[in-house]
């Protein structure tokens, strides 16, 4: 696979702020490729660079072979964006934006099409301001790729819109990449990165903390397993400990087990049975990417 | 070529949406004309010749317009497409920053010489109003106080942050502005103080003059320190908006 977007020790400095701090990655053709982190990590900042609307302080920047800063009007043919918390005039009707934009790019897609893909043929005449969250937020994604883009920028997509609508989000960005598209999703949301991304960046005050597949990232993390539940009588909680390879915290009557697999499971179901313990709420869960970022940062994430 | 489609393109919709806000067709338009219908029938002495009068009240109407557009229009559009990030949407795509503002400039032209093309059909039809100078020179300046009134006004968005503080400041200004330039009185009916304290400090001021002279006849070139300090305004604003001008 080749990069279609390489990053060599970007900094961007405000004042004494460094706000995103001498980051490198890759990103190669026809990926999701997720920046993940709390508000104020730097995500925003790094993809601004990349389609040329903030300069860097210092280091180099290739998108599609073309540094963003010098050739920002040649890049901005190839590329979509999608801006967070970016809206359009309110009196604007659907497809005058698709039509306004699609008259700035060289090639265009046809706008039925597009409007007909994001699900919004039947609000083609409505204005901008009537539209739902979810539905202005497809015309974004539409509005992204009426150029027909190779690389699409997608930034806090879902943030702001309820389950279902966040749901459509993402079969959007699924089929963004089905289409032959290399996809870099911005997100503070850590499930939607899990889901979505093919490889994530974990960012934190301006600087990578880790880099891979989500899988390898869970997978990176000490206990993988978790399981919760509740006894009547927490006296079992030493006989518990005993069992090898777990970690057990226990606090009144709640008790926690951080394991590395699933023989440990049947070893506390066992003695749990054996010594006729009543329990109840029992649950067992891998970490998730969430686990991840606090067991980097020591810092949960929240919005 | 396509630099000249996404030109037409921005303006015709920036058109469009002019036309579906109804404040700005009430400044453009409605209040114009309510304007001249009130000094011709009620502000003026029921004595004063209409027909020589109406002369006078054209071209100051005409400056209202345009700084109805410069003071409000521009400067309420600008802050509005800033903080929805409408600007910096456009910004991250294929079309450069003078394309951008050149068709919000022609936009707002167009629309505002749309609404004193009704304010003189009205004058010229029912007071008999006509234009003595050249057709030629009154078009040009009327262009140059428009870009002059546009350009300096430019420092609003770039020190407003909301809408609501770009409105404040917008009436801060317009309102004593039409008062102490010639628009609403003219000038030699204001106060000593005001004619040589004030207004010689208001660019309407200029706008004002040169239009209303063209229009009754003065030659063009008995105008050129009026040309002269609205293409300085023009210039400083331009100066001002580069170096303070905000896309986000």
């Amino acid at each position: 696979m080749r990069p279609v977007i390489t990053v060599k020790d970007l900094t961007k400095k405000y004042g004494s702020l460094r706000a995103v701090d001498g980051v490198s990655f890759a990103v190669y053709e026809n990926e999701i490729f997720g920046i993940v982190g709390p508000n104020g990590a730097g995500k925003t900042t790094t993809v601004e660079c990349l389609e040329g609307l903030r300069v860097p302080s210092s280091g180099s920047i290739r998108v599609l072979g073309l540094e963003p800063k010098a050739d920002g009007y040649k890049l901005r043919q190839l590329i979509g964006i999608q801006l967070q918390e970016g809206k359009f005039p309110d009196r604007i009707k659907v497809k005058e934006a698709l039509e306004l934009f699609a008259s700035f790019y060289s090639r265009s897609v046809p706008a039925g099409h597009l409007l007909e893909k994001v699900g919004l043929l039947d609000k083609a005449d409505d204005y901008f301001d009537n539209l739902s969250g979810g539905q202005k937020q497809r015309l974004s994604i539409a509005l992204a790729l009426v150029n027909d883009p190779q690389v699409v920028f997608f930034d806090e997509l879902t943030t702001g819109l309820d389950p279902q609508a966040r749901r459509a989000m993402w079969g959007m960005v699924r089929s963004t990449r089905e289409a032959g598209k290399t996809v870099i999703l911005v997100t503070h949301f850590m499930e939607e990165a899990e889901r979505l991304c093919d490889r994530v960046a974990i960012v934190d005050q301006g600087k990578i903390v880790a880099l891979d597949t989500p899988a390898n990232l869970i997978r990176s993390i000490d206990g993988g397993l978790r399981i919760n539940f509740s006894v009547n009588d927490s006296g079992i909680a030493a006989q518990l400990e005993s069992i090898e390879g777990c970690r057990l915290t226990a606090s009144n009557r709640d008790i926690t087990i951080q394991c590395a697999d699933y023989r440990v499971v049947g070893e506390v179901i066992r003695i749990l049975g054996e010594n006729d313990c009543d329990f109840h709420d029992f649950t067992v869960s891998k970490p998730a990417l969430e686990d991840v970022f606090l067991s980097i940062t020591g810092k949960e994430i929240r919005e | 070529m396509m630099v000249f489609r996404q030109f037409i393109k921005l303006t015709s919709t920036e058109l469009r949406l002019f036309w579906r806000e109804p404040i700005a067709l009430f400044f453009t338009f409605i209040f114009p004309v309510f304007f001249l219908f009130m000094t011709m029938e009620i502000f003026i002495p029921a004595d004063a010749p209409k027909e020589i009068v109406i002369n006078y009240v054209t071209p100051s109407l005409m400056v209202l317009i345009i700084a109805s557009t410069a003071i409000y229009g521009v400067p309420m559009t600008i802050v509005s497409y800033r903080k929805i990030k409408f600007l910096k949407r456009l910004k991250g795509s294929p079309v450069t920053p003078i394309i951008i503002m050149g068709s919000f400039g022609l936009a707002n032209f167009i629309a505002t010489l749309l609404g004193i093309a009704l304010l003189v059909a009205l004058a010229m039809g029912v007071y008999g109003a006509s234009l003595a100078g050249s057709p030629v020179s009154f078009l040009a300046s009327f262009v140059l106080v428009f870009l002059s009134l546009a350009a300096i006004f430019l420092f609003i968005p770039a020190v407003a942050r909301s809408e609501r503080t770009a409105i404040a400041i917008s009436q801060i200004i317009f309102f004593p502005m039409m008062f102490f330039s010639g628009v609403f009185i003219p000038l030699d009916r204001l106060p000593d103080w005001i004619r040589s304290y004030i207004s010689p400090f208001l660019p309407v001021t200029y706008g004002v003059e040169l239009l209303q002279r063209l229009w009754l006849g003065t030659p063009f070139d008995d105008l050129t320190r009026e040309v002269f300090i609205l293409l300085g305004v023009l210039c400083l604003g331009l100066v001002i908006a580069a170096r303070t001008f905000r896309w986000e």
